[in-house]
């Protein structure tokens, strides 16, 4: 590399010195850089994971033999219920949208950074807040133990009257903002920050993903917001919602509950449906087959998701003239999914495949994907659900969905953009001999599941008696899990070692199409040192392009280097539309939800005119965020 | 192959919405959901009652909710008028319509509080699933104009030193835009309010 | 029918096409389960509600509106003849999107059809 000063080098020494953060760990305090704050995401959601899992190898290890007294009933209610809460809430979501959304759409589509790099921030310091919220109430001893789903009457303070539930609902409520604000970011940046020349029909897959499920998060939160406050005034105020007594019905719990959470499990689902989009054409090296009906199929299951939410409700003895719509729709809203699959399998059959290891990831998905997917439907047939309902039947149906088809590809999509992110190739060695150790510790752990559910072990029980013929795949269920978590630990030593060992990465390393392969590993903080030209699907693959780039950067042609600058496209076609100063970092974010934090913790406590003073605090940080304006 | 595009090129008046804009439709968007969720809840419970309201719970009043949502969505007029101001550069015009509609959607706001609170302590939200729900719904609607009140007194302070730049063009947008959610919700919310006097 | 050839027709088709078809379901799944919890909840005497005209009326409203919505984005596909999925905007963005578009007719036609068709069979009412 040439030390003289060229027109190119002198730009970039230009951005970095426009777009540097301050040093050190007060620098990832006030941090706005959509990359760090998805590392922040990443490792916090890891971090949970690890709870998670801990309360699920306690729970496995309670469940090996019968009649066991490893944990009591209580504390067994204590890890289900914290299991379930943490892996949902704060490890897949946050994860799917906050780790890697993050920090790969804005690459991808040729931005900056995100939309509201502010609100980006306060999205993760809210997000950690209400984790460590919930877990607070664990940690004194007070932990939710109404299971995840917190149904009532069982959840109302008449049987559950300790501050568990309430670490819950509030809690929930809490991390409920930072999905929120997430969602509005990834969706705004993707309608109005992509790279002039990307239109609709050049936007990446995996950005079409992000958009169902950020989209759908507006929708599918509110219900549960809803939800848990009315439990909350219910529990704290009197209020009647779900007394038959008050006039209330404990069903509308239900209903508000899955019109939540069906849609949530697509939300978990769609990002791994997005990692895998990107995965397969790199390594297949071909274009995605059919790509406006998989595009239209991620935006379908979204939608329809939306309309099936009572298939969790089939035994509550509502009428079969309503029923009737759930099991349409949950019939029908395998058809995207299928749609998906076959795009996939023919790509990689019509390409050349290369079976590296977030290949492999991505294979075992597929397989995950269809068996979890094939007991779904069962459940759309209201006979059939009546009879599986509450047993381990359905709790290997969603593990192999939760696990097999959401987390696969996150763990595949960690392999394949490792070198994106610190620059360095993991060992491919160590990482297939992980992948093959996940696999089979997941189907061992999982696939008993659906057999002894069959056989009538009914879920949620602290422990069984023996001599009902479940004993040996208990006890196979727990072997995988030790089996499973012998394969994280693998992973986790490989991507560890190879951050400090591993073999410098370059830019593209596996050949990728789309635009984060087209710049630095890893990107610097300006990402693109000139906003990329784009006239097809797949940017990365089109040499002209790159080539007319590099021109573009000599020239001093789009680089934007007269400050923080971003350009804005218009939504369906990506035509330049104007050019915006971006906020740098700011301390306000993370003051901001300290303040929620103790509004929240206020609330919990009953000091209801001491919280209303902090809302007001709040209010007042945010006017004082929203009084600098940018330089014209 | 394709023509090239420009890259940055930009035209002299945008086409699109900026950012900001797409933020609050985007919030317009997740709490209207919020909204509607409540209205179902209310009407879900309502389907569950032979007699809605209760025995011993008075019916709802049909004529000062709606004058007063009326009042309200009247302030949506200086509300836009002062968007209009703002968007042609005229700083004091658009904070003289910003303090009309300040003012009365204060006064909204306030008249609104009073009858709450002596409706709440007369029949407080405890006593059944209607008054729970009707005192939800309507305490969810203040709240979001309480807000309100807090957006226009912002792009009041904002105008103060008679300029307007791009980015309080876009924020009275903003402003108005989000006035004019709270107007029809509110609307919304007192149909939903007198609703069991219409049927 | 003339394919058309317009830019502004093929917007409108291209874009009826995707939205019209999932929004018509969208109502008949609300007005249909909304008819039902009104007929079958003691506020059905007081109020009542007529289930299954509810939702057979809307059945056959949104299945037309369906059937539409899929004509519209054939006559967009058809109106984009050649044109490759990465072509310039707007017309290539309308040809991919119309493309899209087409899959949702047959999806959604059947799950109108098979919620109105299912409700009015079931006895009204009767507990699952």
């Amino acid at each position: 590399m040439s030390a003289v000063a060229t027109p190119a080098r002198e730009r970039i020494g230009r951005l970095e010195t426009i777009w540097e953060e301050r040093p050190g760990f007060l620098g990832w305090l006030t941090t706005v850089d959509h990359k760090r704050i998805g590392l922040l995401f990443f490792f916090t959601s890891v971090a949970f994971f690890v709870a998670g899992g801990i309360e699920a190898l306690t729970i496995r290890t309670q469940l090996a033999e019968p009649s066991s007294t490893v944990v009591g009933p209580k504390t067994f209610n204590e890890l289900m219920t914290m299991h379930g809460t943490t892996m949902i809430f704060l490890f897949v979501v946050p994860m799917g949208l906050g780790a890697f959304g993050n920090y790969l759409v804005p690459l991808m589509v040729g931005a900056r950074d995100l939309a509201f790099p502010r609100l980006n921030a306060l999205s993760y310091w809210i997000f950690l807040a209400s984790g460590l919220f919930i877990y607070v109430g664990l940690a004194i001893g007070q932990g939710p133990d109404q299971g995840w789903f917190s149904y009532v009457p069982l959840a109302l303070k008449r049987f559950d009257p300790g501050y568990g539930v309430d670490f819950y609902a509030l809690g929930l409520i809490f991390n409920g903002m930072s999905t929120t604000a997430t969602s509005i970011n990834l969706v705004t940046t993707i309608f109005k920050l992509r790279a002039p020349g990307m239109s609709l029909n050049r936007m990446p897959l995996f950005c079409y993903a992000q958009l169902a499920a950020a989209g759908s998060a507006l929708f599918l939160i509110p219900p549960l917001t809803v939800d848990l406050v009315l439990l909350e005034l219910q529990r704290k105020a009197g209020f009647h919602f779900f007394d038959v007594g008050g006039g209330g019905s404990p069903l509308l719990w239900q209903h508000l509950f899955w019109l939540f959470g069906h849609p949530e499990v697509y939300l978990i689902v769609l990002p791994a449906f997005g990692i895998t989009t990107s995965i397969i054409p790199t390594f297949a090296k071909r274009k995605m087959i059919a790509a406006p009906l998989v595009a239209l199929a991620e935006l379908l299951v979204a939608f329809i998701g939306f309309g099936v939410w009572a298939h969790h409700m089939f035994s509550t003895g509502m009428p079969n003239s309503a029923m009737v719509f759930f099991a349409a729709a949950t019939f029908m809203v395998v058809i995207p999914s299928t749609i998906q699959i076959y795009a996939w399998l023919f790509t990689v059959t019509l390409g050349r495949p290369e079976f590296r290891t977030p290949l492999l990831f991505v294979g075992a998905f597929i397989v995950f994907f269809v068996i979890g997917g094939l007991s779904g439907i069962m459940f759309a047939a209201v006979p059939f659900d009546q009879a599986t309902t509450d047993t381990y039947f359905v709790v290997a149906h969603f593990h192999f969905i939760i696990f097999g088809a959401a987390v696969f590809p996150i763990l595949g999509g960690m392999f394949y953009w490792f070198p994106k992110v610190t620059g360095r190739l993991y060992h491919e060695g160590w990482a297939k001999a992980a992948f093959w150790l996940t696999f089979w510790g997941t189907a061992l752990t999982f696939f008993p599941m659906h057999i002894v559910g069959l056989l009538g072990m009914p879920r949620r029980v602290y422990t069984y008696p023996g001599g009902l013929g479940w004993d040996a795949y208990n006890l196979s269920e727990t072997i995988g899990a030790f089996v499973l978590t012998a394969g994280l630990l693998l992973i986790a030593a490989n991507l560890l070692v190879s951050r400090v060992r591993g073999a410098p990465a370059g830019n593209n390393p596996f050949g990728g199409p789309t635009l984060e392969w087209a710049t630095t590993s890893p990107p610097p903080p300006y990402n693109f040192a000139v906003i990329p030209t784009v006239r097809s699907e797949y940017p990365g693959w089109d040499d002209e392009a790159l080539a007319e780039d590099e021109r573009r950067l000599r020239l001093g042609v789009g680089t934007l280097e007269q400050g923080h600058e971003q350009p804005e496209t218009t939504v369906r076609d990506g035509f330049a539309d104007d050019v915006v100063e971006m906020p740098s970092e700011s301390g306000w974010p993370i003051v901001i939800a300290f303040l929620l934090t103790i509004v929240f913790a206020l609330t919990l406590t009953s000091h209801y005119v001491a919280a209303g003073a902090f809302v007001g605090l709040a209010g007042l940080a945010a006017w004082v965020w929203l009084w600098k304006e940018p330089a014209e | 192959m394709s023509v090239r595009p420009e890259a940055v090129a930009v035209p002299a008046a945008r086409r699109s919405q900026a950012r900001g804009w797409w933020g609050v439709a985007l919030l317009v968007a997740t709490e209207g959901t919020l909204f509607g969720t409540i209205v179902g809840t209310y009407f879900y419970l309502r389907f569950k009652s032979a007699q809605w309201p209760p025995e011993g719970t008075p019916e709802p009043a049909v004529v000062v909710p709606l004058v007063l949502a009326g009042v309200l969505l009247a302030t949506s007029a200086p509300m836009q008028l002062a968007l209009a101001a703002g968007r042609t550069g005229r700083a004091r015009a658009a904070q003289l319509f910003l303090l009309v509609a300040l003012v009365v959607q204060s006064g909204y706001l306030a008249m609104q509080i009073h009858l709450f609170a002596d409706d709440v302590r007369a029949h407080p939200p405890s006593a059944n699933a209607y008054a729970s729900v009707k005192d939800l719904l309507l305490g969810a609607d203040h709240a979001h104009v309480a807000v309100g009140l807090a957006v226009t007194l912002f792009l009041l302070a904002k105008l103060a030193d008679g300029r307007v730049t791009g980015y309080r063009r876009v924020a009275l947008q903003c402003g108005a835009f989000y006035w004019h959610f709270v107007n029809v919700l509110t609307v919304v919310v007192t149909l939903v309010q007198i609703s069991p006097r219409l049927g | 029918m003339r394919v058309p050839r317009s830019l502004p027709a093929l917007e409108a088709l291209q874009w009826f096409g995707l939205l019209a078809g999932p929004l018509a379901f969208a109502a008949e799944h609300v007005i249909g389960l909304g008819a039902t919890f009104a007929r079958c909840n003691p506020a059905g005497e007081v109020l009542g509600v007529e289930q299954h005209l509810y939702q057979l009326t809307t059945m056959a409203v949104a299945a037309a509106i369906v059937v539409a919505a899929e004509m519209a984005a054939l006559l967009a596909f058809l109106g984009t003849h050649g044109l490759d999925f990465e072509a310039d905007p707007p017309p290539g963005r309308i040809r991919f999107l119309a493309t899209a578009a087409l899959v949702l007719g047959p999806i959604l036609l059947t799950l109108v059809l098979l919620s109105g068709l299912g409700a009015y069979v079931h006895a009204p009412c009767r507990q699952a």
